[in-house]
Order: C-alpha cells, then sequence, then structure tokens
C-alpha cells in the first residue's frame, strides 16, 4: 500500500511497482574474475531495520528502475531516484 | 406479547408508512423502514437475542452500533447467508431473516448452559494452558468448543452478488459523518479541495444541504472506514445494496473503496464503556447511550421500567430521552459520592442515589432483567456497605464513561496516550497526515465539536494548498467531562468482555497466574480478542489489571488495534477478482481454433497452451503418442507463440548479448541463429533459447515460456542499472509474432508448397539459418531450428495474421499428412531427442551438469562465468544429465523419482545421502517404443550403461533403470541438418 | 486458398456488437480500434531523435511523463525516458522509415502486439477506476493526458482523447481478459458495443 514516487512518473500505488533488489550494488567490472567480488555483489546483504536503499522497477509503468530509499520499520520513504542517483543529494543539485 | 407493543406511536427517524415483515428465529414481526434489525427487535419486546460465546448465558442487546458484542445474527439462507453481523448495524428490509446464532438447539432452551454450572471447568487461560498441553488434547476440546461456541455458519453455496473495488483520490478524506466529520468536510469543501466524507449509517448525522450541493465534495453513506494503512491510503467498505433483499440485476452489492487521500480527518466519535458490576450481562441491561438511541431515533423503549446506573454525566441525558419516550425511570444510580447542581437539574423529578451500586441483577423468565439490588459504597474503596435496597426494573441502561474510537488513529500508527481527566485513550501524536477531531479526540462538547471540525478541515485543505476559510475560536474553558472509572470490587460474574466472556475475576486470575503485561492478558483471558475487538472491553480491563498490580492505567499498556475496523466480507475483499477475473490469461492468435478441436489446455505462466488433439477411438494417451510418432515419420504443427521473444537493437546490442549469453556469438552472422544459454549471477543455468541476428545492429531473442518475464527483467536491470553506458534497446515482441514450429521429414516439403520464393535447399537455408519473406504482403520470418530433433522450422507472423498461417499449413499440407500436435507431444520429442526444459533447467544446474561446457566462451566475461568457477559447481559428484531406460525395457519410469543405487536401501526420505539423483521428464516413447526419461545422476556422465534404481516415494514403487546418453532419437543429427 | 492477409482481432469471438448490463441509458460504448498503426520507439539520444521526428512526421515527441502530442498523421505517447508510442496511420514499411528517419534509435511495430479498446461515455471515469489505481479526476488526468499502469492485473497505457473517451492499450494475449474484465465492470452502468 506504498505510495512510490517514480523519478518519471511521480506519485504511483505500488501494485505498478515491483521490487528488484537491493540498491546499494554496483556489479564487479568485467574484467574482475574474484569469486570472493562477485559472491559478495551476489549474496552478501546488509538488510536494515530501519532505512535503506533498494531498487524497484516501475514495472506496471514506464518500466524504469529506480532507487528507493525506505525505512523498513516506519515504511516511509524518504527519496526516490534514478538508478544511478546518489540519493544523499538533493534532487535539484543532482547532475 | 403481539405487535410492536414497545414502539411509541410518535417520533423517532422511522418511516412508519413502512411497515415491513421481517423473521427472527423463525417467528414473525413487524418494523418500519429506519429500523435496524436490533431496534425491531426490542419494538417488538425480543430480549434474547443469543447466548454467550463460553458459558451460554442468555444475552440481549447492549449496543447500538459498532460496540454490540452480543446480537451477533446470522443473515438469509442458502447462499446469501451471513454469520456475524450485528444486529445493531443491519437495516430491516421486508422480508429480512435472522436466526440467533450463539445457541443449541434453541435460545430458550440452551443445554450447554450447564457450562455457566460448572465454569470452573472454563478458567480463564484455558485455551492458553489447552496449547500447551499435549496437542492432540486440544483436538478433543477443540471440538466439544467449536460447537458449543456456534460463531455463525459461512454459506456453503457460490455467493451470486457482485462486488466491485473502486480506487479513489482526495485532498482531504473525513471519516464520520458526525457533527464534527461534517464540520470538517464543509470547510474543507468549501476551499474547493476534493473531499471525501464516509459515514456508517445510512444518513449523516446532520443533515446538511451544502455539503450536498458541492461537486467537489463525494458523500459515501452506509460506508465503513475499515482500514488505515500507510502512506494514508485507506480501505472504505460501502454497502449499497445490504439494505435490500437482494441487489437489482447487475448492481453491486458492495464496493471496496481504496482511498489515496492528501490529509485524514478522523471523527470517527466515541463508544460508552459499559461498568462492571454482578451479572451485568442479563438481557436489559444496556448501555445507556444504547437506550437513549432507541428511544430517540426509533421511538423504541428498552423497557417499561429502567434503572440508569452511571458514574458520569452523560447519562442523566439518556435518562431524560427515555423518561421523554415514555419509560419510568426508578432511579439514577451514580457512584460518585456526590454531583453538580447542574447535573442533578438535568434529572428533575427522578429519584437519584448518590455513591451506591448495583451489587447484582436479577433475572426472570428467559434470564431477561427483572430487578436489581443495590448498596451504598464506601467512596474510596468502592466496597458495598449497608443493607440492599431492592428495585424493580427491566432495564438497566449503564454508563462508564466514553472510549474515544481511536481504531484507525492506532492503525495509522499514531500513537495513542492515555488521559487521566477523561479516563480514556485518546490520539497523541499522529504518523501519518492525519487528525482526530470531536469525541475521537475526546471532545464531548457539542459546540466545541464543530468548531473543532472546521479548523481541521480548514487546516487539512490549507496544509496541501487550498485557500481555506479562517480558523473559529473555541470557546474557552470548557472543561473535559470527569469520567471515572469504576468497577464493583467483588461478587460473582462481572463480565469485562461480553464477547468473549471474560470476567473480572478472568481478570483477577491472569494477575495471579503472572500474566499482567497487556499482551500477556489479552492472550490469556482472550480480553478484546472478539469480532468487536474488545470496544467495550478493553479500558475496563486494563483499568481492574491495573488495580492488581497498583499501577496506572498506561503503565499497563495500550493495545494495538488492527484492520478491519469491524468485519468485513470476504466477497468485498475479493471484489469482483473472481472467476474468470481470478486471474488474467495469456492468449496467442490459434487459442480460439485449438478450443474449437476440443484440445485440452495446460497453464504456462499465464498463457494456456493445448495438450492434445482429442481423436476418436483413442486414448487421450494414444492421441499423445500418436501426434508424436506423426512428427517423426511426417510432419506436425505446433503453436509456440508462447515463447519469449526480445528484440534487441542498438549499437551495443551485440557486445550486451555476449555479456549476458555463455556463447561465443562475434561470428553470428546476419541471416543465422544460435542456441543459446543464459547463466543467473549466481552461475547456475537461468535460461536457453535462440538467438537470431535480424541485422547488422538487430537481435531476435527468444525465452522459455515460463521465464519470459524474469529474463526481460534481469536484461533490463543489467541495461538500466548497471551498464547504462551501453546502447541496447530490449522490447518484448512475444505478443507481435504468431509462432509456428512445423516438424517433421515433410516440413521442407510444406514450406516449399507455401513460401515458393523462398530456397529450402540445404545450402541456401542450411540448420540454424534464418530467412525472411514475404507471403501475400504479410512478412515472415522463418528459422530452421528444431526442438523436436526432426527436420524442423519455425516461422513468426504478425499475430493477426497468425490463424490464417496456421490454417494454411494445415490445408496447404493435407498431402503430406500433416497434423496439428500439443505440448504433450512435444514434450516426449524433446525427451526422446534429450533437449531440456523447465524440469531440468531447475535453477540448481550448472551448464556443465547440461553438457553444454562446451558452449561456455573463453575468450570473454559474461554473467555468471565467475561464480560458475566455485568449488561446488565444479567438484566431481555433481548431478549431470543422462538418459533412462528400464533394465526390463517396459516398466515405465515413475514421475520425479528419486534415483537410487540400492532397492533395499531404507527409504530415500530417511536417507537422504542414498540418493543419487532424480528423474526430471518421462513418458513413453513412441519412436522407441519403449517407456524413456531424463534425469539428474551424480557423476551421470561416466555411468552410461550402470543400472541404478528409480524409487517413488508417492507410489512406493521401484524400477530398474539403465543410463544412457541422453539423447535417444538421431545422436548423429542427421534428421536436423538432412 | 485462406486469405493469409486477412487481419483477425484478437477478440474474434468474444466480441459481440449490442446493449449489454443495467437497463436505461448505456454508461459507456466500449469498441475495438482496428486499422491504426502502432510503433514502438527507442532511443538514448532523445534531442536528437525528437529534432529528427519533428522534421520527418511534423510531431513534438513528448519529454515528460503523463504528455501526449499530436502530429501531421500520427499522436505520440510517452512511455518512458526516451520511449515513445506511436499511433499512426498504418503504411508498407513503416518501420523502416521511422527508423531511417530516427537514426541511434530503436523502433519495432507493434501493431500487432498490441491491442487498443475505446470506452466513451458519462461513465468511463468510474469504470476505469474500479480496477485503474491512478487518480482519474479530470483536473488531475485531463484530455491528452496518457499513462501507463494496472487494469486489473493487466497492464495497460491509458490515453484520454476527450473528457469522457480513452483509449486503452493493452498486449494482444491479453486481449479477451481485458475485454472480460471491461464488460463486466460496464454491466452495472449498462454498456453498448459498437
Ligand atoms: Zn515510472
Amino acid at each position: 500500500m506504498l505510495h512510490i514516487a517514480c523519478p518519471w512518473c511521480g506519485l504511483r500505488a505500488q501494485s505498478e511497482f515491483t521490487y528488484a533488489n537491493d540498491g546499494t550494488l554496483i556489479r564487479p567490472d568485467l574484467s574482475n574474475d574474484s569469486i570472493d567480488d562477485h559472491y559478495n555483489y551476489v549474496y552478501a546483504r546488509d538488510p536494515r531495520r530501519g532505512i535503506q536503499d533498494e531498487m524497484w522497477r516501475h514495472s506496471a509503468g514506464c518500466g524504469q528502475f529506480l532507487k528507493v530509499r525506505r525505512d523498513t520499520l516506519t515504511h516511509e520513504i524518504h527519496a526516490t531516484g534514478a538508478p544511478q542517483d546518489d540519493l544523499d543529494v538533493p534532487k535539484d543539485d543532482r547532475s | 406479547m403481539t405487535g410492536q407493543v414497545f414502539r411509541n406511536g410518535a417520533g423517532g427517524r422511522i418511516d412508519r408508512t413502512v411497515p415491513l415483515s421481517f423473521t427472527f428465529d423463525g417467528k414473525n414481526y413487524q418494523g418500519f423502514q429506519g429500523d435496524t434489525l436490533a431496534s425491531a427487535l426490542l419494538a417488538n419486546g425480543v430480549r434474547v437475542v443469543g447466548r454467550s460465546f463460553k458459558y451460554h448465558r442468555p444475552r440481549g442487546i447492549l449496543g447500538a452500533g459498532f460496540e454490540e458484542p452480543n446480537a451477533l445474527v446470522q443473515l438469509g439462507d442458502g447462499a446469501r447467508t451471513e454469520p456475524n453481523t450485528q444486529a445493531t448495524r443491519v437495516e430491516l428490509f421486508d422480508g429480512l431473516t435472522a436466526t440467533s446464532q450463539n445457541r443449541w438447539p434453541s435460545l430458550q432452551f440452551d443445554i450447554s448452559a450447564i457450562n455457566g454450572l460448572f465454569h470452573r471447568l472454563l478458567p480463564a487461560g484455558f485455551y492458553y494452558k489447552t496449547f500447551m498441553a499435549p496437542a492432540n488434547l486440544w483436538m478433543t476440546y477443540e471440538k466439544i468448543i467449536r460447537r458449543a461456541a456456534g460463531m455463525g455458519r459461512a454459506p456453503t453455496q457460490m455467493d451470486p452478488d457482485i462486488y466491485a473495488r473502486r480506487f479513489a483520490h482526495c485532498n482531504v478524506l473525513v471519516i464520520g459523518g458526525g457533527p464534527a466529520g461534517v464540520s470538517a468536510a464543509l470547510a474543507a469543501g468549501q476551499s474547493g479541495a476534493r473531499v471525501i466524507l464516509a459515514e456508517d449509517n445510512p444518513q449523516l448525522s446532520v443533515s446538511e444541504t451544502e455539503l450536498a450541493d458541492m461537486d467537489n465534495v463525494t458523500v459515501l453513506t452506509r460506508t465503513m472506514a475499515a482500514a488505515y494503512y500507510d502512506h494514508n491510503t485507506l480501505i472504505l467498505s460501502e454497502r449499497i445494496a445490504d439494505h435490500k433483499p437482494a441487489p437489482a440485476p447487475f448492481e453491486t452489492r458492495q464496493r471496496m473503496w481504496k482511498v489515496r487521500a492528501q490529509q485524514v480527518v478522523l471523527a470517527t466519535g466515541a463508544l460508552e464503556r459499559p461498568l462492571v458490576f454482578p451479572n451485568n450481562d442479563r438481557p436489559g441491561v444496556m448501555l445507556a447511550s444504547a437506550a437513549q438511541c432507541y428511544a430517540a431515533d426509533f421511538a423504541v423503549r428498552a423497557g417499561n421500567q429502567a434503572v440508569v446506573f452511571t458514574n458520569n454525566d452523560s447519562a442523566y441525558g439518556a435518562a431524560r430521552d427515555m423518561k421523554a419516550a415514555g419509560i419510568d425511570i426508578a432511579a439514577i444510580i451514580d457512584t460518585r459520592p456526590e454531583i453538580s447542581d447542574s447535573t442533578r437539574e438535568l434529572a428533575t423529578n427522578t429519584k437519584v442515589l448518590t455513591g451506591h451500586a448495583i451489587i447484582d441483577v436479577a433475572s426472570g423468565r428467559g434470564g431477561a432483567t427483572r430487578g436489581v439490588t443495590l448498596k451504598a459504597i464506601h467512596p474510596d474503596t468502592g466496597a458495598p456497605k449497608g443493607s440492599p435496597i431492592d428495585i424493580a426494573c427491566d432495564v438497566v441502561a449503564m454508563s462508564g464513561g466514553w472510549n474515544p474510537t481511536i481504531h484507525l488513529f492506532s492503525q495509522s500508527k499514531g500513537k495513542i496516550k492515555y488521559d487521566g481527566a477523561r479516563a480514556a485513550f485518546v490520539p497523541g501524536q499522529s504518523f501519518q497526515q492525519e487528525r482526530s477531531i470531536g469525541a475521537a479526540n475526546g471532545t464531548f462538547d457539542h459546540e466545541a465539536c464543530i468548531i473543532e471540525g472546521h479548523n481541521a478541515g480548514a487546516a487539512a485543505a490549507r496544509d496541501v494548498g487550498f485557500d481555506a476559510p479562517d480558523a473559529r475560536t473555541s470557546p474557552s474553558g470548557i472543561p473535559p467531562a470527569a469520567q471515572p472509572l469504576w468497577s464493583a470490587p467483588t461478587g460473582a460474574k462481572r463480565f469485562v468482555d461480553f464477547q468473549n466472556d471474560v470476567t473480572a475475576d478472568d481478570i483477577g486470575l491472569a494477575y495471579r497466574e503472572g500474566y499482567q503485561s497487556v499482551e500477556h492478558l489479552k492472550r490469556y483471558t482472550t480480553l478484546g480478542m472478539g469480532t468487536d475487538q474488545g470496544r467495550t472491553s478493553n479500558v475496563n480491563g486494563l483499568a481492574i489489571m491495573a488495580d492488581h498490580r497498583r499501577l496506572d492505567i498506561p503503565e499497563v499498556g495500550t493495545t494495538t488495534f488492527r484492520p478491519p475496523f469491524s468485519p468485513i466480507t470476504l466477497g468485498g475483499i475479493a471484489g469482483w477478482h473472481t472467476g474468470q477475473n481470478f486471474e488474467a490469461t495469456r492468449q496467442s492468435a490459434m487459442s480460439a481454433w485449438h478450443e474449437a478441436q476440443g484440445a485440452t489446455f495446460s497453464n504456462a505462466g499465464l498463457w494456456r497452451r493445448p495438450e492434445y488433439y482429442p481423436r476418436t477411438g483413442m486414448t487421450p494417451a494414444e492421441a499423445v503418442h500418436h501426434e508424436a510418432r506423426h512428427v517423426r515419420e511426417k510432419v506436425g504443427v505446433v503453436d509456440v507463440s508462447t515463447l519469449g521473444k526480445i528484440d534487441v537493437q542498438g549499437r551495443d546490442a551485440l557486445e550486451f548479448l555476449s555479456r549476458v549469453y555463455i556463447n561465443n556469438l562475434t561470428k553470428l552472422p546476419v541471416g543465422k541463429c544460435r542456441y543459446g544459454v543464459m547463466l543467473r549471477e549466481d552461475g547456475f543455468v537461468f535460461d536457453d533459447g535462440t538467438i537470431t541476428r535480424l541485422a547488422e545492429m538487430r537481435f531476435l531473442v527468444t525465452t522459455t515460456t515460463t521465464h519470459a518475464g524474469p529474463v526481460m527483467t534481469h536484461l533490463e536491470y543489467l541495461a538500466q542499472v548497471q551498464w547504462p553506458e551501453l546502447d541496447v534497446h530490449l522490447l518484448s515482441v512475444s505478443e507481435d509474432w504468431a509462432g509456428i514450429a512445423i516438424a517433421g521429414p515433410n516440413s521442407r516439403t510444406l514450406l516449399s508448397q507455401l513460401f515458393q520464393d523462398v530456397d529450402f535447399a540445404n545450402e541456401a537455408f542450411p540448420f540454424m539459418g534464418y530467412r525472411e519473406t514475404n507471403a501475400g504482403g504479410v512478412p515472415v520470418r522463418l528459422f530452421r531450428i528444431s526442438f523436436s530433433g526432426e527436420h524442423a522450422y519455425e516461422l513468426n507472423v504478425p499475430a493477426d495474421y497468425g490463424l490464417n498461417f496456421w490454417t494454411a499449413l494445415l490445408e496447404t499440407g493435407a498431402d503430406l499428412d500433416v497434423i496439428p500436435y500439443g505440448t504433450e507431444a512435444m514434450n516426449i520429442l524433446r525427451i526422446e531427442k534429450g533437449h531440456v526444459t523447465g524440469a531440468e533447467l531447475n535453477g540448481r544446474v550448472t551448464a556443465d551438469d547440461l553438457g553444454f561446457a562446451g558452449m561456455m566462451s573463453k575468450l570473454k566475461p559474461f554473467v555468471g562465468q565467475v561464480l560458475a568457477r566455485r568449488d561446488a559447481l565444479t567438484a566431481k559428484g555433481r548431478r549431470q544429465l543422462v538418459g533412462l531406460v528400464p533394465a526390463d525395457g517396459e516398466t515405465p519410469i515413475p514421475a520425479g523419482a528419486q534415483i537410487l543405487a540400492d532397492p533395499d536401501a531404507p527409504p530415500p526420505e530417511f536417507t537422504p545421502a542414498a540418493i543419487l539423483g532424480e528423474v526430471t521428464s518421462n513418458c513413453y516413447s513412441p519412436a522407441l517404443g519403449h517407456p524413456i526419461g531424463l534425469g539428474l545422476v551424480e557423476d551421470g556422465s561416466d555411468r552410461h550403461g550402470d543400472t541404478l534404481y528409480a524409487h517413488s516415494p508417492i507410489t512406493s514403487e521401484t524400477v530398474a533403470i539403465t543410463l544412457t546418453n541422453p539423447v535417444f532419437v538421431d545422436p548423429a543429427g542427421g534428421r536436423l541438418h538432412g | 486458398m485462406v486469405d493469409l492477409n486477412l487481419s483477425r482481432s484478437a477478440l474474434d469471438g468474444v466480441f459481440t456488437q449490442g446493449a449489454f448490463g443495467a437497463a436505461g441509458d448505456p454508461g459507456v460504448t466500449l469498441s475495438e480500434r482496428r486499422g491504426g498503426a502502432l510503433l514502438d520507439l527507442s532511443t538514448g539520444d532523445i534531442d536528437a531523435t525528437r529534432r529528427a521526428i519533428a522534421t520527418q512526421f511534423g510531431v513534438d515527441l513528448p519529454t515528460k511523463s503523463g504528455r501526449t502530442a499530436t502530429g501531421d498523421a500520427c499522436r505520440a505517447l510517452w512511455t518512458g525516458p526516451g520511449h515513445w508510442l506511436i499511433k499512426t496511420a498504418p503504411k508498407p514499411n513503416l518501420e523502416r522509415a521511422w527508423a531511417d528517419a530516427a537514426r541511434n534509435s530503436a523502433v519495432n511495430d507493434v501493431t500487432h502486439g498490441r491491442i487498443v479498446l475505446r470506452i466513451k461515455g458519462p461513465s468511463a471515469r468510474d469504470i476505469l477506476a474500479k480496477g485503474c489505481p491512478l487518480d482519474l479526476h479530470p483536473t488531475a488526468f485531463p484530455t491528452g493526458a496518457c499513462a501507463q499502469s494496472l487494469i486489473g492485473k493487466i497492464n495497460v497505457t491509458i490515453d484520454c482523447l476527450d473528457a469522457d473517451e480513452f483509449d486503452i492499450t493493452t498486449g494482444r494475449a491479453y486481449a479477451k481478459s481485458l475485454w472480460a474484465w471491461m464488460t463486466g465492470a460496464a454491466a452495472e452502468y449498462g454498456y453498448r458495443v459498437e
């Protein structure tokens, strides 16, 4: 029953979105063949009781992935942005 | 007694020109338009309406609305029957039938009431303790208790009615159509904001024509706010046709509103508390506000002679209204030693006994109230003293103060606080964009409620950018109505929770046994766990526990309220996502043709796929075998439209695909296909399909039917999130193209006849070739690929033409003996060829396990490559794909069997280590004339020729099997390439 | 011999003209829009693509969610950043013509992959609101707006043509399910099928 602000489409119902992944993951470089680095990318997670960054997809909307900063305790959403956005930077200042 | 002898000739909000007939427990009664079932029953002098849950004591109507714990009835019969409805909220209609539900065999003579005599057998904590006991003991108790409890019967027939859902958005949502709510809606509406006002009753409590004239205000009556979820999402349950015998044709019975409100105003009012005193559950003992409501709104006298029992001022107003309706007020008993002069003025000419309390209620015929016994009470301890006074009466109107209805506020995660002056929990800090006003906020003064409503409605509108009317000043100095708590300190059977039969003694027992926190108290005694969620009992229960523990009420704790506020129907929750609307289905361009041929269907994701086409004189299995054999011998066509198809374009399309497939694709020329395998990031096989290079920078990749969605999401994630620098555009075109596979030795001839401008010679159109052509003006894509292992093609045409090509193939191929085949035959053909599908691609196999190691390019990085190198994924002992044949050449291989080395070993479910593998696919092979299977077996590639055992834990069969090469038919591939 | 070029509706077999549902003036008219062409256009170079399309086809591709633009012979709906659904008249080699114009873009003719249902009438917004979580109030979703969302459990693109007139686009395979949903939802208001 969340209301998620798609960075492109604006506030939309949760039913239009699909949770995709942890929002902080950066895939190891293609040239990186370290099993540990890939293992961490695939398996290591730091789920929070509180605010965490997640990756969602506006699957029944524009189809774009978006970063969602969500409080897992209260379900508040503090910020959203494009996958490459740094949510710590206010939206207007993002280049 | 017959007729509405307790109905006055004038007054009330009922329409006496519309008499209504109804039955209760099979007996006929009359009421009027505007009645509730409860008011009509009281008008007819029906006092006993149910039996209590645990002790089966006779119970009467306690309240007049949401608070009612006793008068739960089963409405209607047949498909429309509905259990557990509150008679106080059921609008009467002509022909209504209701039955009391918590009784056996009848209300008048209830065998189970014997529980009441032996009530010590069912003390508080009974359920809790029996759960702790050996589980099988509970099974025994449960049957008896459930029989005796009789909480109504669920309907056994299909619900004939239509239910709808409805999304709505507004600037300001006001819950509650009392003075505060209406005032709030009006102020918000005047600002121009979009307002929804929801009221559970059939009409607002004040008529407000200005509101009705506002286009921007939607008033929903008969609408209960059931839930307050995150982000100001509220669920409203609107009863459109419940007040009629049946909905009109096509009319919706109930509508579930899902409202997204920017601002919410909660004006949900307050509910009166009972007083806790011995035998306070006798029929005839009711809330003073309820007796007042029946008198004023329905012109119904709850009895002939009433005693009003109170600890606060509000009951004096009730006494006045009851008296005005013709009820003889024998006395007002007030627990307070003194009352104010203004209060006393309200009771002019009525006997008032302050500093007194009821210490017992006497019952007469059927258990109904016959009189009360009073005593003076000690002003500090509340202990009764002095000599008893008996007063005859048939109604006790009690008031223990008021609880603001904070359920929705609590659901919204607002912080509840205890207000000592009001002796009630009131809304504290809001968590969402919400305001509580009026009685829900502990404001009981009428004028103050209207001002509070106005100010909240205006402020809510202002907060979302509307120019709202100015705030009004509240008349200062209205003190909160003092409402001390009181309960009789001793005496038998002082009920706290009427619905769940929890007494003050039960709370004492919980205290003594150490279940003292509110959560323990609740579970130990079941206090507040009924359908009424303890509306009338929570505060009294907490107060009693606080008294035992010598703590203040807030130190004992509060209850968190959960949705729904009051029960809602399952039909309403489902809406009309039932039957064919339960979930969407996907159909190919040829679906209707398959249906017309009588094909049976199976689901693959949301798709419906034809399994086989019935043939006269053949069993289903024979028909399937016929189809499979026919493809090997002649030619067949199968609908493969459901395969996922993704169009991949862009300057970096090739680079992108190289990163996601294990295959080396750099040498794939335009006009050629390749079989491709994709791994997940964790190194296991994700999906397989074909990659076709349509143009230099354009590819078409296919996926399995069921993985089409997940693969698309995986690719989009990589393209958008991880590799945004790549110029690649992905589009699912699964539904754009109808897909038909043409397989069998005659397939080339058949296609040559249909597409005469295409050269189908091997050199011109080799295996894994791709051609585009045009037939009758329709663009056609031809792929020479094979799932069956036969010489075969797939053709794609724009979907609107799919059926044309399907029928053209069948007509053109008639001379070649072409037949359609379904997914069953397709499955046999691919097992014969050792092709894997979802059964083998189970998320736990590596490319190597399936024999695809050679495909894994060493020249480039790809998704899953690194983790596929992990020891566990490359170690010896992994289960590898093998073919299976029964050692005796005829016994079918059981589906899903475990593969063991020793047929006499203990059952594998107890010795997992003994399991060498599993049967993943099995069928009878018409081409070979015996059963075959595919399996995943430890080091299976090295075991070809070994005999092992397939054991089914389900059927307990054990079949000796020989391991083979998984490719049974044409291992050299002559048919494919020929 | 079968006419290979006969275009068949995904609603064949379920589409029946007439009046249905509650009696009285119908709340809406439902119809299938056939005969048009649909293109999916996606680009990583938005500015260049917009310039090229404006020059060639006379339409200014919208750059914001919810916006549509109408050109000489086509209508463009924003469906994502650098992504549009183009409604136009069918023409031979349509996909090629647009791809040639919009270099560095991906163009797909999706005419056959989608169906378009039209719902028109005073109850249209009420009916859509039974299954669509969007705010469909005329102030929030006016004429000329478009959105991708859900109806029931089906992904749709909604194009508001007029105050009470909408075109709903969905995947072809969902046609019968969406039709069942729409006709069922419209029954309480009464509907005509044309
Ligand atoms: Zn979006």
